[in-house]
């Protein structure tokens, strides 16, 4: 089945196709970071007149790029939620009328499921069951895969997600938005001990997250350790060990109480390296198995929307013509294929 | 011909087929709710009228200015229908359309249009009946303005519609206060579809990528360097 898959829940509109035979034929992102620049954060409005601009020629580009026409494709796949709005409208109204249009099936599908799955893509994929660990800028969760579609929650952020807290740090150490990944630069010049930033909750029961004190942390720890290079290069440090270790901690906690010994890491922060190097270490001891997706994969994309989408339209599920996005939509309310 | 007529604006979206002159218009009076039901009410609409969506000679769609989100519903909707069967599209400004249909209900020439664009500012269109084309034209480019600034363009006898008087009233000044005013008015389907046969003779349909229209461009406050 030749599913075509939209993505457009943020500020990344992602096309792709994907082929259940073939496997991935061709995708794109287009990243709008430089459009929200300026802003110092995603502004939705100009998120969603972006996306309305780029959707359509994305998915020229990735049919000519795969050597598809639109009437091969079998199914439409499109992220319905969870995500702003107005992003989410646009991909999901093209999405929902091009299927019915063409009169091929299209599916809703959940955004966060098609990071749990972004991991199937490689040649080098988990088994079921795992437990996952989704780290972006929008969500940090623990949870058991089972299945497609057999997600249980096992613990979450009460606050800001993980890629948050990288992203306002960031800006307090004057690194621009979003910093994440400078900080995690600039990380890489600090020294170690020189500050200890605490490891919130993980002295009590439980596989939930905060991270919003850290941030406040850090920002004391800038006001009176002063803001001179080094300085800031070893809170850059101190910073990301405390949410590395917190995460890592939490992973752990998580694959005893569930004995799995496999854990998957997506999601836009699993691609950074101190987070990588660590969950590697940690699995090498406990004897089990570390998958990530690619870099490409790691941030919003088509890809693990179009494979999603595609395993739940092979299973016979499909929409109705009512085209509804899901702003805040709870992944345990999926139905397990 | 048949075309597809499509506004979904304002409060109240506003779907059409017009087969040559007959023409078969539903309005969906669901705040909000647009893109839940529209599919819907299209697939009802051409099957009632026994249309294919590869038959249609042309979309006509109302680009903006308006709601953004609403606009953006419409927009993706044409954007879609045209990718899958190549049809072309036209699109028209909101403020066009409530010109026309002012026109055939009150036989006015001469519309001042404004519509509350929050925010202290109106949409603002001033539009003239074209004996040639039979259609209402602009005299000046729509426009983002403070209610103040509306002006009559010449010192003909105009007459305005839409809300934004009644939003502004303190604001307005008293030349513009004193014209014959219907604020009521709800612009019709049947006017984009006059409109757009007009558009469509003078070769204004076009294969390129829909977009909306908005007029309000300025959506954020960038931050302090």
């Amino acid at each position: 089945m030749l599913t075509l898959g939209i993505e457009t829940s943020c500020d990344e509109t992602g096309i792709a196709l994907y082929d259940s035979e073939a496997g991935l034929l061709a995708h794109e992102v287009y990243s709008q970071i430089a459009l929200h620049q300026e802003y110092g954060g995603v502004v939705p409005e100009l998120a969603s007149r972006d996306h309305i601009q780029k959707t359509i020629p994305l998915i020229t580009n990735v049919l000519l790029s795969a050597g598809k026409s639109l009437r091969q494709v079998q199914g439409i796949a499109y992220t319905a939620g969870p995500g702003l709005v107005g992003a989410l409208l646009v991909g999901a109204t093209i999405g929902r009328t091009l299927g019915w249009a063409l009169n091929i099936p299209t599916i809703a599908v959940h955004h966060m499921e098609g990071h749990l799955l972004a991991p199937m893509l490689e040649v080098n994929k988990p088994a079921f069951p795992f437990v996952a660990l989704l780290v972006s800028g929008g969500h940090t969760m623990l949870v058991k895969v089972e299945g497609v579609g057999a997600y249980t929650l096992l613990g979450e952020s009460i606050d800001d997600a993980a890629g948050e807290a990288f992203d306002k740090t960031a800006k307090l150490l004057g690194l621009g938005y979003p910093g994440g990944a400078a900080l995690a630069k600039l990380a890489e010049q600090g020294v170690a001990e020189r500050y200890h930033f605490p490891r919130p909750m993980v002295n009590r029961p439980g596989l939930d997250f905060s991270f919003s004190g850290l941030k406040t942390f850090a920002m004391n720890t800038v006001l009176t350790a002063g803001d001179d290079p080094q300085t800031l290069a070893d809170i850059a440090y101190a910073f990301q060990e405390a949410v590395v270790d917190t995460l890592v901690i939490k992973c752990k906690r998580a694959l005893e109480q569930t004995q799995i010994n496999r854990l998957v890491i997506a999601g836009g922060v699993s691609a950074n390296h101190r987070l990588r190097h660590q969950l590697t270490a940690l699995m090498k001891t406990l004897q089990g198995q570390v998958y990530y997706p690619r870099h490409e994969w790691c941030t919003d994309n088509g890809a693990m929307i179009a494979y999603a989408g595609s395993l739940r339209l092979q299973a016979g599920q499909r929409d109705d013509l009512s085209i509804k996005p899901r702003p805040r939509w709870d992944m345990t309310e999926l139905v397990a294929l | 011909m048949k075309l597809l007529a499509i506004d979904s604006s304002t409060a109240i979206a506003r779907l059409a087929i017009a087969i040559d002159d007959a023409v078969h218009e539903v309005q969906l009076d669901e705040t909000h709710r647009h893109a839940e039901i529209i599919l819907p009410a299209l697939e009802t609409l051409l099957q009632t009228n026994n249309v294919a969506l590869p038959e249609l000679t042309g979309i006509i769609y109302a680009a903006g200015p308006g709601s953004f989100t609403g606009v953006r519903v419409t927009i993706a909707v044409v954007q879609a229908l045209s990718l899958a069967h190549g049809t072309p599209t036209l699109g028209l400004s909101t403020l066009n359309i409530m010109a026309q249909t002012a026109y055939r209900i009150h036989q006015c020439p001469r519309v001042l249009v404004t519509l509350d664009a929050r925010m202290g500012e109106i949409y603002f269109g001033a539009y003239e009946w074209d004996a040639q084309s039979g259609i209402m034209c602009a005299v000046q480019p729509d426009a983002l303005c403070k209610p103040e600034d509306i002006t009559c363009p010449n010192q003909e006898h105009w007459m305005g519609v839409g809300q934004g008087r009644r939003a502004y009233e303190s604001h307005i000044s008293a030349n513009i206060l004193t014209l014959p005013w219907d604020d009521e008015l709800e612009s019709a389907a049947e006017d984009m579809l006059t409109l757009g046969r007009v558009k469509i003779q003078q070769g204004l349909l076009s294969t390129a990528l829909a977009m909306p229209f908005y007029l309000r461009n300025e959506v954020a406050h960038k931050k302090q360097k």
